[in-house]
């Protein structure tokens, strides 16, 4: 089963500088990523590494993970180059793959636990302050010839997005305030093979 | 589980909501994310604020835990009984 995650975050919002500046952040990391992060702290290194961390946690959840985001428990084994960072990690003998590029202000990252399709995943930006999901379906389906009927929420606050009987796109969506930054494999999947679906409230 | 920390969990969690409502009527079932619109880099905040409130340390473990107010609760409860 194909899963995508996304994470973002916005470091103009003055509450994440402070964060990722903070005493004590080394804590959330291992020592390699800690190396990593304090090597170029201009370019909001600890920020990025979270952001993978934090795409590879959703995909966890997809799979069954059931407890709370423990970043310390994600070891990223890390490429970095100057704007885009990739990492893989192996959890419960998954591997996942993330990928992170800093554009302006935003730290944008996607994962999956497929290698070649993170490529493939598109992301897009939406300025919202009503309902995901009527604004989501609209721009989807505008943006990617897409037939998307209905965006649904499982009980673990997981995104689908259902197309026709028996299909869905893989989503992932995260949001900073009123901004949104929507993450969509834009293939159609068979909705049996989706193991999370039966977690739907 | 001992409620007395919660006042402070409370202070705790106000400063980093975007839910002003919810934590005004928070309750110990109430999840960080989902119910109390936390986003995820806030967890930095919190777990840093925590245990310097309470003077704990929490590891990995303990982390993983904190999905509501009242997995909060536990972990100082535990933490501090060590």
């Amino acid at each position: 089963m194909i899963i995508i995650g996304n994470d973002f975050i916005d470091m103009s919002v003055p509450e994440n500088l402070k964060t990722f500046s903070r005493k004590g952040i080394e804590k959330f990391f291992s020592e390699h990523e800690n190396i990593i992060a304090k090597t170029d702290v201009i370019n909001h290194n600890y920020a990025r590494l979270w952001a993978m961390k934090e795409s590879i946690y959703k995909c966890m959840l997809k799979l069954g993970y059931k407890h709370a985001f423990s970043p310390a428990k994600i070891i990223l084994d890390v490429e970095n180059e100057i704007k885009s960072w990739s990492a893989s990690t192996i959890i419960d003998s998954v591997k996942y793959f993330a990928l992170c590029k800093m554009d302006g202000n935003y730290i944008e990252c996607v994962a999956s636990n497929s290698k070649k399709i993170l490529k493939d995943i598109e992301s897009f930006m939406l300025k919202t302050n009503i309902s995901i999901s009527k604004q989501s379906l609209l721009k989807l389906n505008k943006r990617y010839n897409m037939k998307v009927t209905e965006i649904i929420k499982t009980t673990l606050n997981i995104p689908l997005a259902l197309s026709e009987s028996n299909f869905y796109y893989e989503i992932s969506l995260s949001s900073e305030e009123s901004l949104y930054l929507v993450s969509i494999y834009p293939t159609k999947l068979n909705v049996l093979e989706c193991n999370y679906l039966n977690l739907k409230s | 589980m001992k409620t007395d920390n919660l006042p402070k969990v409370i202070e705790i969690l106000s400063k980093y909501t975007y839910d002003k409502k919810a934590i005004d009527n928070a309750n110990l079932k109430m999840r960080l994310m989902g119910d109390l619109k936390i986003n995820s880099a806030r967890i930095v905040d919190i777990v840093l604020d925590i245990e310097e409130e309470f003077d704990i340390e929490m590891d990995d473990d303990s982390l993983a835990r904190l999905i509501t107010i009242q997995d909060i609760l536990e972990v100082i409860d535990s933490e501090k009984a060590e």
